[in-house]
């Protein structure tokens, strides 16, 4: 039985249980929904974000579920990137060469829908775009608001000025 | 339909809730993040874990909610070295801003994810945003770095990396570990002498002792007292020394306890000390590091020491124990009394100095008693052998029944490791028994040169916490002889299930289960000389031994052993020690009785919990016995990693451990040959 999702301008996926449940959100709604077939609306995803999530989902609707979760016990945050980065299929490196914006979208859509596996390459992908950028580049890519106190900003770099030295 | 309606809106209110502090999340192309920062702070968490230092400095002051959250990432690894004095200062003046020019103007849902993301700070930060009048007592502050920090850094790092290179460096550890509340791995690495250490640490383990770490009424700093016995004594026989000439080194140090000049307290001057006249000085010594270490960092895992004389700068074994946090030695000698009449008096006993100053606080009290003596009050009871040398207070007092107290916290340090340290085997199982009750790893590398690394011991360690994960031997050529195959076999053989480990029946190492719960309730120093002002062996070997390097080590050691009773006072007493009184395992204790007997046993042992070895020796260790236990999947279902090493240029090792990789095809074993063919050798 299909499980149909709505994005917020009412366009609707089918997709498959298994798909679906790579979403502990949309698994835990179909548990409770039962037998229901209506569409489940997801206002806040745009149709061409849920495109994506859907098609990340259906490509690794085989996997095991925590597996990053088992990256993190071994080996820790720091250095799961590199387990990540090894373990990245070429599909997932395509997957995620998107624009900024829509992968900022695909991140809070996998953060939203509790999909870890995606959460954590989107989060890769956008660290290494922050990688090399100097913090205005990273400022004006981004769009974050500078809210400190006037001497505040020179006061934390001062406090940090140790983690730069060899 | 309307079910699946409702989840949506309820899922997608707790998203939004936990999102960003009221922002509506907005996944619509033309709302983009260039234009304004929707990013959650969780997702900012998940970026930032894939960032190294570098990058994380550069994002630190994107913003607040950045800064908050990048902040304990850079801090959470620190290496104290040298020129780390502003790091230092940090972590031990951190605070939260207040007053309204420190207070930054963040957005209340900032603040507020200051306070979720602090949660857990030390009760130290608690203390000081929290006083009476509503305001907080000014930082203390070096002239150096003359304003308070922004973040609460001293709640940030949980793993400190000692590089010791200039004694001073000891005196500012010991203001930053009581900071460093949420420690989780501590390591210390001495590049200097240990005479100097010794020194330096002396004293300030002398005045540490009235101390206490969590007492923010005191500050962070050593105050050196004037009725410091030890520091007396310590003076006066250094003062002897220069005059006489008697010195049989030529140390110059000049020592001020409090070179930040913060105190009122007079200074003390050291121009020349012995070393063997300091260790002999430090009878009230009752550990520096490791006592703070217990007392300040409760979710402390991991202990590292390399390179220097722990006993001495470190204190005694036991003081690992966390003490109770109010203790009224006065109650508790009271109530001992009415609860044991019949017990010997501890009349002559001194109170620990850390009691002392505990009284002078009239609210506190005494861990609870047991209200009715267990029935193995006997055994309890049961003397301890006399150790010659050892004062009769300390046995009076350890004769004692011991209270049960619930109130101490539990070490949590589940690895040690030991490099290069001039340490006795006697010093590491006391202090594993009474102090490392989670221990599931311990690595010894190249120690005790000259009182090496001896079999019995190994026989000791595993009946003493037979559910160790991970062991590590690396001997020297002075080990040659002293540890055989047969020795790690039968440790091998020993090894079991991780029950006895846990915290649950951490009491079953002191051998004398449902009475003596937990030693940290006797006042400490009943198995220590240290707190004792009675004479104790190390003041004798300071006037009848020898004070070269050498004999600083042998010193140590006869010193430690009147910590322990006196069957644990050579080898093969320890053997028997470990096995008739330490550990009343079931299978196991009738195990080691027949490995003693030369005839290992066959009963059948519950599974280990044993996953890497690392075994190097000069000499051969590796045979056939130690490949088909290794290679018995039934006793050591969760071993992963294998590494043996020798110097032998022909070493059937290297033949054997192809043989258990072919017995066991998942394992991964290393065979490291480090020797050369042999030819040059003389022997």
């Amino acid at each position: 039985m299909p499980i149909i999702l709505q994005a917020y301008d009412d366009k609707e996926f089918k997709v498959d249980k298994q798909t679906a449940e790579r979403s502990l959100v949309l698994k835990s709604m179909i548990e409770r929904a039962g037998d229901s077939i209506a569409p489940i609306p997801l206002p806040k995803l745009s149709s061409l974000v849920l495109e994506k999530v859907i098609m990340f989902c259906k490509h690794h609707k085989a996997d095991q579920v925590d597996k990053s979760k088992d990256y993190e016990d071994i080996l820790g945050p720091r250095k799961m990137r590199n387990g990540l980065i090894r373990d990245m299929d070429e599909w997932d490196k395509e997957f995620i060469k998107v624009d900024k914006d829509l992968l900022m979208d695909i991140v809070m859509a996998a953060n939203f829908l509790d999909i870890k596996n995606l959460l954590d390459i989107g989060c890769l992908a956008i660290a290494y775009m922050l990688t090399g950028k100097t913090p205005e580049e990273i400022r004006a890519t981004f769009g974050i608001p500078k809210d400190f106190a006037p001497g505040e900003e020179e006061r934390i770099e001062q406090e940090h000025a140790w983690a730069l030295r060899p | 339909m309307n079910l699946i309606s409702d989840l949506v809106q309820t899922t997608a209110g707790i998203a939004m809730d936990n999102l960003s502090y009221g922002q509506q999340m907005n996944f619509q192309k033309d709302t983009a993040l260039s234009k304004k920062s929707t990013m959650p702070p969780e997702i900012i968490q998940l970026i930032i874990d894939y960032l190294d230092d570098r990058d994380l400095v550069k994002v630190l002051t994107l913003s607040w909610t950045w800064a908050l959250l990048v902040a304990p990432k850079l801090w959470q690894d620190i290496r104290y070295t040298a020129n780390s004095n502003r790091i230092v200062f940090l972590i031990t003046k951190s605070v939260v801003p207040q007053s309204p020019c420190q207070q930054a103007p963040t957005p209340a849902s900032m603040r507020q994810s200051t306070a979720d993301t602090y949660t857990t700070s030390s009760s130290s930060a608690t203390a000081a945003q929290s006083s009476p009048q509503g305001t907080v007592p000014g930082p203390k502050r070096r002239n150096s770095y003359p304003w308070p920090t922004l973040l609460p850094y001293h709640t940030m790092v949980q793993s400190l990396h000692v590089s010791l290179s200039n004694a001073g460096m000891v005196q500012d550890l010991l203001e930053m570990i009581p900071c460093c509340s949420e420690l989780r791995s501590f390591s210390i690495q001495s590049v200097i002498s240990t005479e100097d250490l010794l020194i330096r640490g002396a004293i300030a383990s002398a005045n540490n002792d009235l101390l206490d770490p969590l007492d923010l009424t005191q500050g962070h700093a050593i105050h050196p007292s004037g009725s410091s016995a030890s520091l007396a004594s310590l003076a006066s026989m250094a003062s002897q020394c220069s005059h006489s000439g008697a010195c049989y080194h030529s140390h110059a140090h000049s020592l001020i306890l409090d070179p930040f000049n913060r105190t009122m307290t007079p200074r003390a001057e050291l121009q020349q000390a012995d070393d063997e006249t300091t260790m002999a000085s430090s009878t009230s010594q009752t550990g520096m590091l490791l006592s703070l270490l217990a007392n300040s960092c409760s979710k402390l895992e991991r202990i590292w020491f390399s390179g220097f004389h722990p006993v001495f700068v470190l204190g005694s074994p036991t003081d690992l124990r966390p003490r109770p946090p109010k203790f009224d030695f006065k109650l508790f000698q009271d109530q001992s009394q009415e609860l044991y009449p019949s017990a010997q008096s501890m009349t002559g006993v001194q109170p620990p100095l850390a009691a002392i100053a505990d009284d002078r606080d009239t609210n506190a009290r005494l861990p609870p008693l047991p209200h009715t003596p267990s029935i193995n009050t006997a055994s309890a009871t049961t003397p301890v052998p006399p150790v010659p040398g050892m004062n009769l207070s300390a046995v009076t007092a350890s004769n004692l029944p011991v209270p049960v107290s619930d109130t101490h916290a539990v070490s949590k340090v589940q690895s040690i490791q030991f490099v290069n340290c001039t340490l006795s085997p006697q010093y590491l199982l006391t202090m594993i028994r009474h102090s490392l009750p989670n221990l599931k790893e311990i690595h010894l590398t190249q120690c005790w040169p000259n009182n090496p690394l001896q079999g019995p011991f190994l026989l000791s360690l595993s009946k003493t916490c037979p559910g160790l994960k991970a062991i590590t031997l690396h001997g020297t050529q002075s080990h040659r002889g002293i540890v055989t195959s047969e020795h790690v076999l039968r440790m091998l053989q020993n090894l079991e299930g991780g029950s006895r480990c846990d915290s649950n029946d951490r009491f079953s190492r002191t051998g004398r289960q449902g009475i003596i719960r937990s030693l940290a309730a006797l006042p400490l120093g009943t198995f220590s000389k240290s707190l004792y002002n009675a004479p104790s062996v190390s003041s004798t070997g300071a006037t009848a031994g020898g004070s070269s390097s050498s004999s600083n080590s042998n010193s140590s050691s006869s010193s430690a052993l009147v910590t322990l009773p006196s069957s644990m006072s050579s080898g093969s007493d320890m053997t028997n020690s470990s096995t008739n009184h330490f550990y009343h395992g079931n299978t196991t204790e009738q195990q080691g009785q027949d490995s003693l007997d030369g005839s290992s046993s066959v009963v059948t042992l519950p599974p280990s919990d044993l996953e890497a070895l690392s075994v190097w020796f000069t000499h051969s260790i590796l045979d056939q016995a130690i490949v088909t236990e290794l290679g018995n999947r039934d006793r050591h279902p969760r071993l992963q990693r294998v590494e043996f090493g020798s110097e032998e240029a022909f070493d059937v090792g290297e033949n054997l451990i192809r043989e258990l990789q072919q017995c066991r095809p998942g394992l991964d074993v290393v065979w490291t040959n480090y020797g050369d063919t042999g030819d040059d050798r003389e022997d």
